[in-house]
């Protein structure tokens, strides 16, 4: 399978829009691993994808952020205010091109099968589960919200293979989802965001799972405590990267 | 160092990433790219000059007793007490280099009527408004629950919650809306990334509002163009030329 440069139907999928006089938020039309799937390239691809575009850097030196289903790009307004009140329409679309040219890049390396082995490793994370007052503060709302029994949400979790989606929230932090197949958890996060959760707290969100990697505000539903961290602090770069495999097994008491 | 402190702020940090955006771009100028600047928030320190000392302060206009965004000029043994910080949350402390070495630069205040010496004002302008169903010129209350990381607002009259969506990027002045109503404001210590909805973006010069306010004061959100967003900064931008007068 060969592709053109930048192909127009990669082009179509993203969506550029100003979110302030300088975030330009590029969303995917649908969601990026359904995009790529249509380009022909394997599942897997979505996690390499994420992870050249986290890694990459954007010509004018402005700030890559990865979502979900959007990467948001934001220039320093103390050096760019004028280039961005003359040039906007440039930009937006010079953006487009640099999104559109990285996806290209991965497209065509899906075509040569060589290039094509993510090395991903698998991550055990050691937690503790308990009661509501003490560590899983909100495993009795999680069971409720499920109609399942708090034994059955934690079965459900620590069967569920994780995989790191991407990188977000604070340093040290992933958005990990469950791979497909997975026995599903719903977990609405809370109305108003907790002040404070503890440093290691496991939580769940939407269909994520996180690690708080400090104390801070939150609004995901705490269900376990992990001492493990995934920062390293004599660089500042998280240890995990999109595509590795995470799974959690409960401490012994 | 020609400056002890008596008594701290209660908290003094020195700032890459100021609630302000402007104060340190002006307070550089004023002072010199040299000199060391504090971000100190709810009450400042008490100094005293141990040296001749030349610092400088910024914040809202009439909100200290002391002049702002200009050189203060302190003889050894001379004390500034900046504990009371009327009706405003921080100050910028800026200090000049070492009396002993050479300014950077020639020092400069900040012409009366410019518009890059503040005034407090809880008038939010928005550059970007996702959904105008979900915009609200209701006022809001900053509640104590806030810091550099988020500011918390609770509505006065109800307004309807925003929704969970897949998580996207965060930066200083995103508000968002959790499903409860009270919004909250990204802090320039706030996530990277967020879930719940985004629904507007402060325009870059109403940071500098959200700078000051304390615990219990009222905003109320306005819309503005991108446009007329980008031409505020281009306007204090020019002013930054302009408007410091060398003294």
């Amino acid at each position: 399978m060969k592709f053109e440069p930048v192909k127009n139907n990669i082009l179509n999928k993203i969506s550029a829009c100003w979110i302030s006089e300088r975030e330009l938020a590029l969303t995917f039309n649908q969601a990026l691993d359904q995009d790529l799937a249509t380009e022909g390239m394997p599942r897997i691809l979505n996690a390499r994808v994420r992870r050249n575009i986290s890694q990459s850097r954007h010509p004018d030196d402005a700030k890559v952020v990865l979502g979900a289903n959007c990467v948001h790009i934001t220039w320093d307004i103390e050096s760019s205010a004028r280039k961005l009140a003359r040039e906007s329409q440039t930009i937006l679309d010079q953006a487009i091109q640099w999104l559109g040219a990285l996806l290209q890049e991965e497209a065509n390396k899906s075509s040569d099968s060589s290039a094509n082995d993510l090395i991903a490793k698998k991550i055990l994370i050691t937690t503790k589960y308990g009661d509501a007052a003490e560590i899983s503060h909100d495993l009795e709302k999680i069971a409720r919200e499920n109609q399942l029994t708090t034994a059955e949400i934690l079965q459900r979790h620590l069967a569920t293979t994780y995989v790191v989606a991407f990188p977000g929230f604070q340093p040290g932090f992933a958005y990990l989802e469950p791979l497909e197949g997975s026995p599903k958890i719903k977990a609405p996060r809370h109305e108003t965001p907790r002040a404070k959760v503890p440093a290691g707290a496991v939580a769940l969100g939407g269909p994520y799972c996180g690690i708080y990697p400090a104390d801070g505000p939150g609004g995901w539903n705490i269900i376990g405590l992990t001492a493990m961290r995934f920062l390293d602090p004599t660089n500042g770069r998280d240890t995990w990267q999109p595509g590795d495999l995470v799974q959690f097994v409960e401490e012994i008491k | 160092m020609t400056i002890e402190i008596i008594k701290p702020a209660a908290s003094m940090l020195p700032q890459r990433h100021p609630m302000d955006p402007w104060a340190g771009r002006i307070l550089h100028l004023v002072l010199g790219y040299n000199a060391d600047i504090l971000e100190c928030t709810l009450t400042g320190p008490i100094l005293r000059a141990t040296a001749r000392t030349i610092l400088a302060i910024g914040a809202p206009e009439g909100a200290l007793p002391y002049p702002v965004w200009e050189p203060i000029h302190l003889s050894a043994g001379e004390e500034l007490d900046l504990r009371k910080l009327g009706g405003c949350s921080r100050i910028y402390l800026a200090l000049a280099s070492d009396s002993t070495s050479r300014p950077s630069a020639p020092m400069c205040r900040v012409a009366a009527g410019s518009p890059l010496r503040a005034s407090k004002s809880g008038s939010i302008e928005l550059s970007w408004v996702a959904d105008d169903a979900l915009f609200s010129d209701a006022a809001f209350q900053l509640l104590a629950a806030s810091d550099r990381r988020g500011l918390r607002y609770a509505a006065a009259t109800q307004v309807k919650g925003g929704r969970e969506i897949p998580p996207e990027p965060m930066t200083y002045g995103a508000v968002q809306l959790p499903p409860s109503g009270n919004p909250i404001i990204v802090g320039p210590d706030g996530p990277l990334t967020g879930g719940y909805q985004r629904i507007a973006t402060v325009a870059n010069t109403s940071l500098r509002n959200l700078a000051w306010q304390l615990p219990g004061d009222q905003i109320a959100f306005s819309k503005i163009s991108r446009e007329a967003a980008l031409k505020q900064v281009l306007n204090l931008e020019d002013a930054l030329v302009r408007d410091l007068l060398p003294c």
